[in-house]
């Protein structure tokens, strides 16, 4: 660490996530007089100061356009108009690229991947997307907006009609689908089993599988392990299915919708198990509507509209650059 | 239960704001080890590399010490620790005459007006 | 993998089969039972009415022995035509399709265990029926097990003498390729319904039941070709000894068997890794 003096610099050392916050003197911001109740600190984003080397021409909050483009009209948040061409990628809010692991294979990443449904529009168009390890991403969009058709698309599910998707550097198959713990939104055990006989098969056929870890949630809410599913209520079968999931230890979990069936206080427990059994080995993109119950347990925020990527940033900057919650900036990005 | 945070700011801000309150507050003593950044996480309901950024600064504002071996203490430097103090303190002042002068009070009212609550209040106990 | 995947699948459907398997050996107790009454020897004790009353139960019995085996073999058939598509085209197929195997070890621990029981539940049948069989003769009286052994003896030295006119070398095609035939088609018509699955599950609504139609269509299918390719065969071979035409008939069977193996299994592979549409 170096010895400046801590109340003047900008925070140069790069956090975990490997965003560079040289453009945000806000460390030490509450210490030099400015007040803490959420002004924005002098020279932050608000006045057009680049916020980690990406020019912003004014500020987003007067409706300029983020990075530049020209956009006809947009509203504010710098989507083009409906009706506008597929081709050009829409303005978009990216941080710096994340850290890379080891091998340089980034943990999921997305090559030009587009997905086409019977000659119709493009479900997924031209989508770049990586993502490193040890994240917590959010997969943030409207309802056919493309997010199930790219979980789909990480799990081997669909194949690409262009383009690639690839995890640790491998398109989808036997060795990329040992590595992902994918959570589905349905209900996708077989009912007549039960949770005894379910917890032995993904022991069976994940290697990854922590049977202990099973057992020890499913005890923590009362679940009986020899209840067959179809006794078991609703919400307590999503419990199921989620503690199924998270008792792996995969590098990729894609969570679709773990809290929404869910009442509040057992979204807690489920939050604060996502939390404990955070590996920086590992990363979780979680596709969700409920943004405010989960804003603050994420990195970053993805958010995909009519298969292409929009924003792509960190729960904080967007905080620090429009002074709102991620789901306050969703609700105008999509306003309808 | 999740610590409460605002929704507009950013998290780590808070983060930090909420860290130096406690040890300003005695909540964790100098030289007290302090629970890991995963552990603390999961207490504030927060994404981990958020709490990290956080640690991170209070780190460079001198208030804790990450040791190679075992894991971060709070600083063992009352004098930081009281600055600190000093410096929040200062901070409340000032948002205090803002406010007041928001109503109308200039500084030296206020002051007035304070002292005479302060005076009030140790005459009625 | 593939044997976990065996292992599971066998687990899950094993009830079927034994619950048919049951229905049938049951039945043939029965039919057991019924021909060892002394109505057969025809000095039953009983009055008229008795008798007919008997005679009517002893029909309706065998009425229910057919359709209980007719029903059972296809029950087992077409059980796991519907497992297929319930396991891994519906919502299970979210775990399925999901677990780190390969789809050929999905196909294969499905098809290995379908046809195993296809299997199974002929030898059930055939069993009991020999059975049945058994014990009416033996229950006629004066033939003992020991006869029917001999009797068994002697059909198959018939059998030799009949295919003795020819080459003996002559017999093997035929036989080989019969014997194989059986073994190959039951794999053949399951992957030919794994393949109505692969296509019905293409279409938005109701994926089974466009499954079912196609199912039919490839039968349709089937008999048309059988019938196409047969009647030329005949017509051609007119001149030529019977021995050799049941032989190229054997072989041409045998061929078509193989080939509709190889081209399916390629083809459900295909639906399940490219075009697998799960809702």
């Amino acid at each position: 660490m170096s010895e400046q003096n801590n109340y003047e610099t900008p925070m140069n050392e790069t956090p975990m996530n490997g965003v560079p916050m040289n453009g945000m003197p806000v460390s030490g911001a509450p210490m030099n007089g400015t007040p803490m109740n959420g002004m924005p600190v002098s020279g932050a984003p608000m006045n057009g100061t680049p916020m980690n080397g990406m020019p912003v021409s004014g500020a987003p909050i007067n409706g300029t356009p983020m990075n530049g483009m020209p956009v006809n009209g947009g509203p504010m948040n710098g989507l083009p108009p409906y009706g506008y061409q597929m081709n050009r990628p829409p303005v978009r809010f990216i941080m710096e690229p994340m850290e890379k692991s080891g091998e340089g294979h980034s943990l999921l990443e997305c090559r030009n991947l587009t997905k086409c449904y019977n000659m119709g529009v493009p479900a997924l168009n031209q989508m770049n997307l990586r993502i490193e390890k040890g994240h917590i991403v959010g997969l943030l969009g409207p309802n056919g907006s493309g997010k199930t058709t790219l979980i789909k698309l990480i799990n081997g599910l669909l194949t690409p009609t262009e383009g690639q998707v690839l995890i640790n550097g491998s398109a989808p198959g036997p060795y990329t689908k040992s590595i992902v713990s994918y959570l589905p939104e349905r209900t996708y055990l077989e009912a007549q089993k039960d949770v005894k006989s379910l917890v032995a098969f993904f022991a069976e056929f994940y290697a990854d599988f922590h049977a202990d870890r099973a057992y020890a949630m499913l005890q923590a809410l009362g679940i009986p392990s020899n209840a067959r599913l179809k006794t078991l209520s609703k919400g307590t079968k999503e419990k199921v299915q989620l503690i199924l999931v998270m008792s792996r230890s995969a590098q990729l979990y894609i969570l679709d919708e773990p809290i929404a069936g869910v009442d509040p206080a057992a979204r807690d427990y489920i939050l604060r198990t996502i939390l404990t059994n955070y590996n920086p080995e590992a990363s979780l993109l979680i596709c969700t509507h409920l943004i405010s119950d989960i804003e603050n347990i994420l990195d970053d925020v993805i958010f995909i509209k009519n298969g292409q990527l929009v924003v792509q940033s960190t729960v904080d900057n967007i905080r620090a650059q429009f002074g709102k919650t991620v789901d306050s900036y969703f609700r105008e990005v999509f306003a309808c | 239960m999740a610590w409460n945070l605002d929704g507009d700011r950013p998290i780590y801000i808070q983060l930090v704001e909420i860290l130096q309150s406690k040890i300003i507050a005695g909540e964790y003593k100098p030289g007290e080890r302090l629970p890991s950044v995963r552990d603390f996480a999961a207490e504030a309901g927060v994404n981990p590399n958020t709490m990290q950024r956080a640690f991170a600064n209070l780190e460079q504002m001198g208030l804790i010490v990450t040791m190679r071996t075992n894991g971060r203490t709070v600083a063992d430097n009352p004098g930081i620790i009281s600055r600190k103090e000093k410096e929040l303190a200062d901070v409340c002042i000032e948002q205090f005459f803002t406010k007041m002068k928001e109503i109308g009070y200039e500084k030296k009212e206020a002051l007035a007006l304070a002292g005479a609550k302060v005076d009030g209040g140790d005459e009625n106990e | 993998m593939l044997k976990k995947l065996i292992k599971s699948e066998w687990k899950d459907t094993w009830a079927v089969g034994t619950v048919c398997s049951i229905v049938v050996v049951g039945l043939a107790i029965i039919g057991m039972i019924i021909f060892s009454m002394d109505i057969w020897r025809g000095n039953s004790r009983m009055n008229d009415v008795m008798e007919g009353f008997t005679a009517t139960m002893i029909a309706f019995y065998f009425m229910m022995l057919v359709f209980g085996i007719i029903g059972v073999v296809l029950v087992v058939r077409y059980f796991f035509f519907y497992r297929y598509y319930k396991n891994l085209f519906t919502d299970h197929g979210y775990l399925m399709n999901t677990l780190p195997v390969k789809s050929t070890d999905l196909i294969f621990s499905k098809l290995i265990v379908g046809v195993i029981w296809q299997f199974l539940i002929w030898i059930v049948v055939v069993a009991s029926i020999i059975g049945m069989i058994l014990a009416m003769v033996v229950n006629a009286g004066e033939i003992q097990i020991s006869d029917f052994w001999d009797a068994f003896k002697e059909f198959f030295e018939a059998l030799r003498w009949m295919f003795r006119d020819e080459d003996f070398m002559e017999l093997s095609p035929f036989f080989i390729c019969t014997m194989l035939a059986a073994v190959f088609w039951p794999i053949a018509e399951l992957l030919l319904m794994y393949a109505a699955v692969g296509i019905g599950q293409l279409s938005k609504k109701r994926k089974f039941l466009v499954a079912v139609f196609i199912l039919i269509g490839f039968n349709m299918v089937k008999s048309l070709v059988v019938n196409m390719i047969s009647i030329p065969i005949a017509l051609v071979s007119e001149n030529l000894p019977s021995q050799f035409t049941m032989n190229l008939m054997a072989v041409i069977g045998l061929v078509i068997t193989i080939g509709m193996i190889i081209g399916l299994y390629f083809a459900n592979k295909y639906f399940l890794e490219k075009k697998l549409n799960l809702e």
